[in-house]
C-alpha cells in the first residue's frame, strides 16, 4: 500500500522525491501482491507443483513396483497413506497423479488459449465474411452441451493407447473449450484495431500475421491470462470428473479422476478410503489455489479496481 | 425485441442443424456392435436373423442416409425405441426430466435463501473478515469436483446415519409394494433427495452468492446511494429498499437465463448418487451403447443450451438499455 501512494508522485512537501514511472504490469504485479488470499493461492499452488515432481522422484521407488505381501494396508510409518490393492503405495501414486492431473490442466489451458486467440483474432481483424463464419462456427462449439459431449466423445476414443489418453483428455477440454475466449479476444480486438497504432502498423507495412500476433495480441494479453488460469482450474475438475466414470486417464497410470475412480468399488469406498479420500483433497487443494490465484490476477488487471 | 428473439431463433436452426449432424456422427462412431444392442445382451441370433436386423433398422443404409431418416423422425416426434430399457426414447426423457428438475429446483431454491443474505452481507461489509470468509467458502463451492463431494457426503454421513438413503430416488421395499399414501412418498423421495441436493446447493449456492455480491458493491457505490444516505435514511433502509432492489434485477436475469439448465442432468453427480435423471440415463446410454437414447439426450441438452445462452442475451438487454439488439 505505502509504495503505491508513493508512486502516485503527489507529494507537494517533497518535490525533489524521484518520481518512479510505473507500468500496467507493476501496477498490476503490486495490486497482486497486496491480495493477501490471491498470494496465499500462488504459493500453494507453487508448493503442490514442487510437491508432485519432486515427491515421487524423492521416495526411490519406481512405478512398476508392487508387493502382493502387503495389499490394502492402512497408512503406517512405511506407507504413510497405506497401500492399495495390489501393494502399490498410495503416498507415490497421489503425486505421480497429480502430475497426470495438473499437466492436463496445463495442456487444456494452452490449447485453449491457441486456439482461442488464433481464431478470435483473426475473426476481429478480417471482420466481414470469415468473422460471420468463424463465430459462427464458435457458436456451434460453443452451444455443444460440454459434459455429456465431453463424455460421448471419449467414450468413442476408447481406441487411444493408454499412455495416450492424457492428451486425449486435454486436447477434448481444450476443443470444446476456446469459444469462450474467442469471443472475448475477438470483441476486444474489433475496438483496438481502429486504433491509431495500427493505422502506424499499416503505414509501416507489416504483414497480417505480425498486425494480428505481434501488435494486437499483447494488448489482450490480461484478458488472456485470466481466461488461462481459470480455464486450467476447470480443466483439472474435468479430467477428474472424466477419469472418475472412467473414460478418462486410464489406469495404471494415476490421476487424481482415476484414483478416485477406486471408490467406485465399494468395498474399497468403506474400508480403505485413505486409497480415493486423498486425491480428491489434493484436486479440490489446486483447483482453490489455481482459482484464487485467476481471480487475484483478474482484479489486479481491472483498472476500476482500485486498492 | 421479439423481431429480435424470432431472428435469434431462426438463426438457431441451422446450428442445432449442425450440432445434430455432429451428435449423430459421435454417437454412430462409438465402439460396440450396434446390431447386438437391438437384439438384446448377449444375444445368439445367427448371421441370418443379425443381417435381417441389420435391414430392419436401417443399419445397412449408408451414415448419410441413415442421418436423414433419424432427423425425419425425430421431426415428426418419433425419437426411435431404447434398446435398454425396452420403452420409447421420447417417454424416457419426458419421465427421467422430471427426476432431475425436482433435484435441480430445490438446489436452486436452498442455494437462494442463503446466497442472498449471505452475498448482501458481504457487500455491505466488504473487505472486513466476514467478507473474505465468504468468498473462500464460495470459492470452496465452485471449485470442488461434485462427485468428491458427493462420495464425502456418502462416507461421511450417509454411512453412519441409518436412516439417510445413499442412492437411488425411492426405498426399494416401498416402491415394491405401494405407498400407504401420497405423503409417505413424498417424504421417502424427499429423503433420497438431502444428500445430492446438498452437493448441488453448495456449487449454486457459491455462482449465486458471489453475483449478489458482486453486483451488490456496484450498486452501494452508486450516487444515489450516496443521497439516500445523506437524506438521513436508516442504514437498514438504504441497503434493502434502495441498493438490493436495484441488485435485484442482474440478479433475476441470471435466474432467467439459469431455467434451461434445471433440466438439464448433472450427469457425473446423478452417477455417483444413482439418481434416475437425464444425466445417469445418458451415461448408462453410453455404456451400453443405447445409440437412439444418447443421440436424444444430446440433442436434448443441445437445445437447453441454445435456449440459455438466448435467454441471457435477451435478458442482458431487458436490464441494460446500453446494450442494444439489432433487429
Amino acid at each position: 500500500m505505502e509504495t503505491l501512494k508513493k508512486d502516485n508522485g503527489i507529494h507537494p512537501s517533497a518535490p525533489e522525491e524521484k518520481i518512479e514511472s510505473v507500468g500496467p504490469w507493476m501496477i498490476a504485479w503490486r495490486k497482486f501482491r497486496a491480495n493477501r488470499i490471491a498470494v496465499a493461492g500462488l504459493v500453494i499452488f507453487v508448493l503442490i507443483a514442487i510437491a508432485v515432481v519432486l515427491v515421487p522422484m524423492l521416495m526411490g521407488i519406481k512405478v512398476t513396483d508392487y508387493d502382493l505381501n502387503a495389499v490394502n494396508q492402512p497408512p503406517s510409518a512405511a506407507h504413510w497413506l497405506g497401500t492399495d490393492k495390489q501393494g502399490r503405495d498410495c503416498l507415490y501414486r497421489l503425486f505421480l497423479g497429480g502430475r497426470i492431473s495438473i499437466m492436463v490442466g496445463i495442456i487444456a489451458a494452452i490449447l485453449t488459449v491457441v486456439l482461442g486467440c488464433t481464431i478470435g483474432g483473426i475473426a476481429g481483424y478480417y471482420g466481414g465474411f470469415i468473422d460471420n463464419f468463424l463465430m459462427r462456427f464458435s457458436e456451434i462449439v460453443y452451444s455443444l452441451p460440454f459434459t455429456p459431449m465431453i463424455i460421448a466423445v471419449a467414450s468413442v476414443m476408447l481406441w487411444v493407447p493408454q499412455n495416450l489418453k492424457m492428451y486425449t483428455v486435454a486436447f477434448l477440454i481444450g476443443a470444446l473449450s476456446w469459444p469462450g475466449l474467442a469471443r472475448l479476444v475477438r470483441g476486444q480486438i474489433l475496438t483496438l484495431r481502429e486504433q491509431e497504432f495500427m493505422q502506424a502498423c499499416e503505414a509501416l507495412g507489416f504483414s497480417d500475421f505480425s498486425k494480428i500476433f505481434r501488435h494486437l495480441m499483447p494488448n489482450v494479453f490480461s484478458l488472456v491470462i485470466v481466461n488461462a488460469t481459470l480455464q486450467m482450474a476447470s480443466a483439472v475438475l474435468t479430467e477428474a470428473g472424466l477419469s472418475y466414470l472412467g473414460m478418462g486417464v486410464m489406469p495404471p497410470t494415476p490421476s487424481w479422476g482415476n484414483l478416485m475412480n477406486l471408490a467406485r468399488d465399494s468395498e474399497v469406498f468403506k474400508n480403505y478410503p485413505w486409497q480415493w479420500l486423498p486425491a480428491g483433497l489434493m484436486c479440490l487443494l489446486t483447483v482453490v489455489s489455481i482459482n484464487l490465484v485467476g481471480e487475484g490476477l483478474r482484479d489486479a488487471f481491472d483498472p476500476k479496481e482500485i486498492q | 425485441m421479439l423481431k429480435y428473439i424470432v431472428k435469434r431463433l431462426l438463426t438457431s436452426i441451422p446450428v442445432l442443424l449442425i450440432i445434430t449432424m455432429v451428435i449423430f456422427g459421435v454417437v454412430k462412431s462409438m465402439p460396440g456392435d450396434e446390431v447386438s444392442a437391438y437384439l438384446g445382451p448377449g444375444t445368439r441370433a445367427t448371421a441370418v436373423i443379425r443381417q435381417q436386423a441389420r435391414v430392419k433398422y436401417g443399419l445397412d443404409k449408408p451414415l448419410p442416409e441413415q442421418y436423414v431418416r433419424w432427423l425425419g423422425r425425430t421431426l415428426t416426434g418419433n425419437l426411435g425405441t431404447s434398446t435398454t430399457l425396452r420403452k420409447p426414447v421420447g417417454e424416457v426423457i419426458g419421465s427421467y426430466v422430471w427426476n432431475t428438475f425436482i433435484l435441480n429446483a430445490a438446489a436452486l431454491i436452498i442455494a437462494l435463501i442463503f446466497a442472498i443474505p449471505i452475498g448482501i452481507r458481504q457487500a455491505v461489509k466488504k473487505g472486513s473478515f466476514e467478507d473474505n470468509f465468504w468468498t473462500v467458502f464460495s470459492l470452496l463451492g465452485i471449485s470442488v469436483p461434485t462427485f468428491f463431494f458427493g462420495l464425502v457426503l456418502i462416507f461421511f454421513v450417509g454411512l453412519r446415519i441409518d436412516w439417510m438413503p445413499i442412492s437411488g430416488m425411492r426405498d426399494t421395499m416401498l416402491a415394491n409394494f405401494g405407498y400407504s399414501s401420497i405423503w409417505q412418498e413424498i417424504g421417502d423421495i424427499l429423503l433420497h433427495m438431502i444428500l445430492p441436493t446438498t452437493v448441488l446447493a453448495f456449487g449454486t449456492f457459491a455462482t449465486f452468492s458471489r453475483y449478489v455480491r458482486n453486483s451488490m458493491v456496484e450498486v452501494i457505490n452508486q450516487d444515489y446511494i450516496r443521497t439516500a444516505r445523506a437524506k438521513g435514511l436508516k442504514e437498514k433502509t438504504v441497503i434493502y429498499r434502495h441498493a438490493f432492489k436495484n441488485a435485484l434485477i442482474p440478479l433475476v436475469t441470471l435466474l432467467g437465463m439459469y431455467i434451461p439448465s434445471l433440466f438439464s442432468g448433472a450427469t457425473i453427480l446423478e452417477t455417483v448418487f444413482v439418481w434416475p435423471g437425464i444425466g445417469k440415463v445418458l451415461i448408462d446410454g453410453i455404456n451400453q451403447r443405447d445409440s437412439a437414447l444418447v443421440c436424444a439426450c444430446l440433442v436434448f441438452s443441445a437445445i437447453l443450451m441454445i435456449l440459455g445462452n438466448l435467454l441471457s442475451d435477451v435478458c442482458y438487454s431487458l436490464v441494460d438499455p446500453r446494450v442494444k439488439v439489432d433487429g
